[in-house]
């Protein structure tokens, strides 16, 4: 076998340098622009939404400190969404990850023509090229610039880490630090600046709740110490930790912002100073820093441009790259994975979230900006939540955790329901923001129904090999039957001929040649002849014995149940009939991991033989429970009895408690005997088909009793409730391994909704981690 | 991405591990549990406290409780890997 190389980044970032990293990515553009106008909306509560914030956070930190010490992999957050959430949940983490990084780019573009204009004035600069640098064409003209230099620095290839963005996070973190310390100095000096936080919550809870959603985006910094993970030395030890210093680093200089902004400053009026910071909304801070620390203006300036660029520069980066990955897993066109021969960048995609910040900057206000950002990140944040709970169920015992979250579910959960309060409460501070982000979903929606599921299916497909039809009907009744093994294929053909007889339908052989995941699919091509000579060719003659239409077909996949899926998906199968040996390999499976596979997802009836003798049977027992199977036992049984002239027992066995319990018990039997009579009407000459009632304590054994009188035993897929399937296992597992004769297992298909809501339930239920096709 | 990639990206444990670690968390639970309620109560006493004394005195529990809470899953992260260990030793030992 080939040996595999795997590209490792050099692991050079230790504890310190990769907190730092954590550290300076929260303290950024997020507290300088954000302070003002949360204060405006809070009150001197900035303080407690700073508090409530860090709580809320630590629970997601918590998540992420478990996956990113056990899947330390560049990627993250969409990574472990990819990988613990079913369906559309993939697609929609990237879809909101590049919405959010792009929003966030908006709100730094915003934030820094702000900055700027705001230092211009200060330097006298009234007016540039006959526009007020006040008003707001100004700004909004100023964002766009700024975010096409960026775009531009972008697909030059320049990347924003290095020693370059290692100077600006110290200097920012200098900054932040001499306004915190000059500020508690002038707080000391003046004993009246201790009254400025009365009355603490002004506009009530809501304000804090609007204040916590608002600047949530100031505490995502964290997943950058995840996403950097390849580089950490000793990831299991060192990612959580950052995590968690980094937190414990910033959440008390987040709150001595907050304290220093608010006490420190003299309004000069009777204006309430945490108003007087609204007022002046993203400059708040520069405007409050000119009070009391030396050169507090010029230096919050600097640091605010400083802060505000290089959070452009990355989130330009990221959303590029989000949008990048997206197109290379054909979630979106394939131009958004095209790179640049020249600079090596992914431009297409660049100029792709390059005009959505664009847009964004041009359509909506700073502080809507920011809140869109910041229901986006919450969302986010929750699907990594949900993800980390089945992340546990299916791969916890395989991984190599560096750290284990107490109390696991419950703190998830909680972090979930938070994130949910205030997400939705953000909708109370910021309707449009709520519209742009419920519009960019259902747009995801939309293009994941209609396009990305499609395109991903296409890339997993089994190609069809070789086909040789006769005319199919439409709407024949049609069968398959998986052909593997010639010396098993004659019983299934055979009792596929019988249903199809019944039912006027029609064959269809399919053989799967499988190929390992370490070959490419191509490979399977080598072996269609051998195949077709001894497996399909034989197969189709015991087939065309019967004078029905028959139709086969060959496909390779890296297993026979995708294979068989696909087939069933597209050629509107309505009946698989195919063999079991009667035992699993696997401890998890339950038939098998195939069957287990094809009795979960192919949409269809399914029937599945186990014995040898099918072919002279006198006595068949159909011991029904639900009308959904019943009617395809029932039709199964009839054909036995139309072909072979087989006695059919048709029986329900019901514990002495519903026995007991007239109107329970008729309720039961009314709704089988429906299914069963239902060709049956009042001119109906032929006999009502009657149901054998049998009372016994436990269902399982009786049934059991009773196949020991019977050459083949049909016996229903159950329909029962999860807690009793989860605690005892399903009756129609247990039976199928007590009962010893010939047994027919079937499955109804299931409806449409019924299919995708069992999906969704089957995926969170299972413990099975999902395995490449 | 499956069982297969995250297998050949040397993220899963070796199969004969499958299975045999603790997945217990090594946080001290009680601890941890009364320090966060601390921290909570930090907050509302910081919003009960109308911005005077208790304001402070709510902040100050706040930041000591919110320490504590970090402190300790530092050193659950600590203990996690010395476990780890030792389980990994114990296969190593009752395989051969």
């Amino acid at each position: 076998m080939a040996k595999k190389t795997h590209t490792e980044l050099s692991r050079d970032l230790g504890l310190f340098t990769i907190t730092m990293v954590g550290v300076g990515a929260m303290i950024g553009a997020g507290i300088f622009v954000l302070t003002g106008i949360a204060a405006g909306t809070a009150g001197p509560a900035l303080i407690l939404a700073f508090a409530a914030n860090g709580l809320v956070t630590f629970l997601t930190a918590l998540a992420y400190a478990e996956l990113g010490s056990a899947i330390p992999e560049a990627g993250g957050g969409y990574l472990w969404v990819k990988e613990g959430l079913p369906g559309p949940n993939a697609f929609l983490a990237g879809w909101m990850s590049w919405f959010a990084h792009a929003v966030a780019g908006s709100l730094y573009a915003l934030g820094f023509s702000s900055y700027l204009g705001f230092m211009l004035k200060e330097m006298g600069v009234l007016t540039l090229a006959g526009i007020p640098i006040e008003a707001a064409i100004f700004q909004k003209g100023l964002a766009v610039l700024i975010a096409l230099i960026f775009v531009a620095i972008n697909f030059k290839g320049v990347s924003e880490t290095g020693l370059a963005g290692n100077i600006v996070t110290m200097a920012k973190i200098i900054i932040i630090g001499i306004f915190i310390g000059s500020g508690l100095y002038a707080m000391f000096n003046e004993p009246a600046s201790w009254e400025k936080f009365t009355p603490f919550a002004p506009e009530g809870f809501a304000g804090v709740l609007s204040a916590m959603g608002l600047t949530y985006i100031a505490f995502e910094g964290y997943e950058i110490i995840v996403q950097a993970g390849e580089e950490v030395k000793d990831p299991k030890r060192n990612i959580p930790r950052a995590v968690f210093w980094s937190l414990a680093i910033v959440i008390p200089i987040y709150i001595l912002v907050a304290i220093t902004a608010i006490g420190a400053i003299d309004t000069g009026t009777s204006q309430a100073t945490w108003q007087w910071l609204g007022e002046y909304k993203e400059l708040g801070l520069a405007e409050a820093a000119r009070q009391f620390m030396p050169l507090g203006t010029t230096l919050l300036l600097i640091g605010g441009i400083l802060s505000t660029m290089s959070a452009l520069n990355a989130t330009t980066f990221s959303s590029t790259r989000v949008s990048f990955a997206m197109g290379r897993d054909r979630n979106l066109p394939d131009f958004f994975a095209e790179i640049n021969e020249k600079t090596k960048t992914p431009y297409l995609a660049l100029i792709c979230s390059g005009g959505l910040i664009i847009f964004m900057a041009l359509a909506v206000p700073i502080e809507d900006v920011a809140a869109a950002a910041d229901v986006m990140f919450l969302l986010l944040f929750l699907q990594v939540n949900m993800a980390i709970i089945t992340i546990r169920r299916k791969y916890g015992d395989k991984l190599d955790y560096g750290f284990l979250i107490p109390f696991f579910p419950v703190v998830p959960i909680v972090a979930i329901i938070l994130m949910i309060g205030i997400a939705v409460f953000m909708f109370h501070f910021s309707p449009i923001a709520w519209y742009f982000v419920i519009g960019w979903i259902s747009t995801g929606f939309v293009i994941y129904y209609t396009y990305a599921r499609k395109r991903k299916r296409m890339k997993s497909a089994s190609p069809v090999v070789l086909q040789q039809s006769m005319p199919i009907e439409k709407e024949r009744y049609r069968i398959m039957i998986p052909v593997a093994n010639p010396s098993t294929s004659k019983r299934l053909i055979d009792f596929a001929a019988m249903i199809a007889r019944a039912k006027g339908g029609e064959l269809v052989l399919v053989h799967v040649i499988t190929v390992p995941k370490q070959a490419p699919l191509r490979v399977g091509q080598q072996f269609i002849k051998r195949v077709r000579d001894d497996v399909l060719d034989e197969a189709v003659e015991i087939a065309e014995n019967h004078d029905l239409p028959v139709s086969s077909v060959m496909r390779i996949a890296r297993k026979p149940a995708k294979g068989i899926i696909d087939e069933v998906e597209e050629r509107n199968i309505d009946m698989i009939v195919m063999g079991w040996k009667g035992s699993s390999k696997h401890s998890e499976a339950i038939l098998g991991s195939n069957v287990d596979k094809i009795l979960r997802d192919a949409d269809c009836d399914i029937a599945i033989l186990r014995g040898d003798n099918f072919g002279e049977a006198e006595n068949i027992l159909l011991p029904v429970a639900f009308p959904q199977s019943a009617k395809l036992m029932f039709d199964i049984g009839k054909a036995f009895e139309e072909e072979q002239g087989s006695k059919i027992n048709i029986c329900h066995v019901i514990p002495p408690k519903i026995n007991n319990n007239k109107e329970a018990k008729e309720e039961r039997l009314e709704s089988l005997y429906e299914v069963i009579n239902e060709d049956k009407n009042e001119e109906s000459e032929a006999p009502k088909r009657t149901i054998n009632v049998q009372v016994s304590k436990s269902v399982v054994s009786q049934i059991v009793r009773l196949s020991k009188e019977s050459d083949i035993v049909v016996l229903g897929a159950a329909e029962e409730g999860w807690f009793r399937k989860m605690v005892a296992g399903s009756r129609t597992e247990q039976i199928a391994r007590l009962v010893k004769g010939n047994l027919i297992l079937v499955k109804p298909r299931r409806g449409s909704i019924k299919s995708g809501l069992q999906d969704v339930i089957e995926f969170f239920r299972s413990k099975e981690p999902e395995s490449n096709e | 991405m499956s069982i297969e990639d995250l297998k050949d990206q040397g993220i899963l444990l070796p199969e004969k591990e499958w299975g045999e670690h603790n997945l217990t968390t090594t946080v001290s639970k009680i601890p941890i549990f009364l320090l966060f309620i601390f921290s909570v109560l930090g907050c509302l006493l910081t919003f009960l406290g109308e911005g005077k004394f208790w304001t402070w005195i709510g902040i100050i529990l706040f930041f000591c409780s919110f320490f504590g809470v970090i402190i300790l899953c530092d050193r659950a992260i600590v203990n996690q890997r010395k476990r780890t260990k030792r389980e990994k030793q114990e296969i190593e030992t009752s395989e051969s």
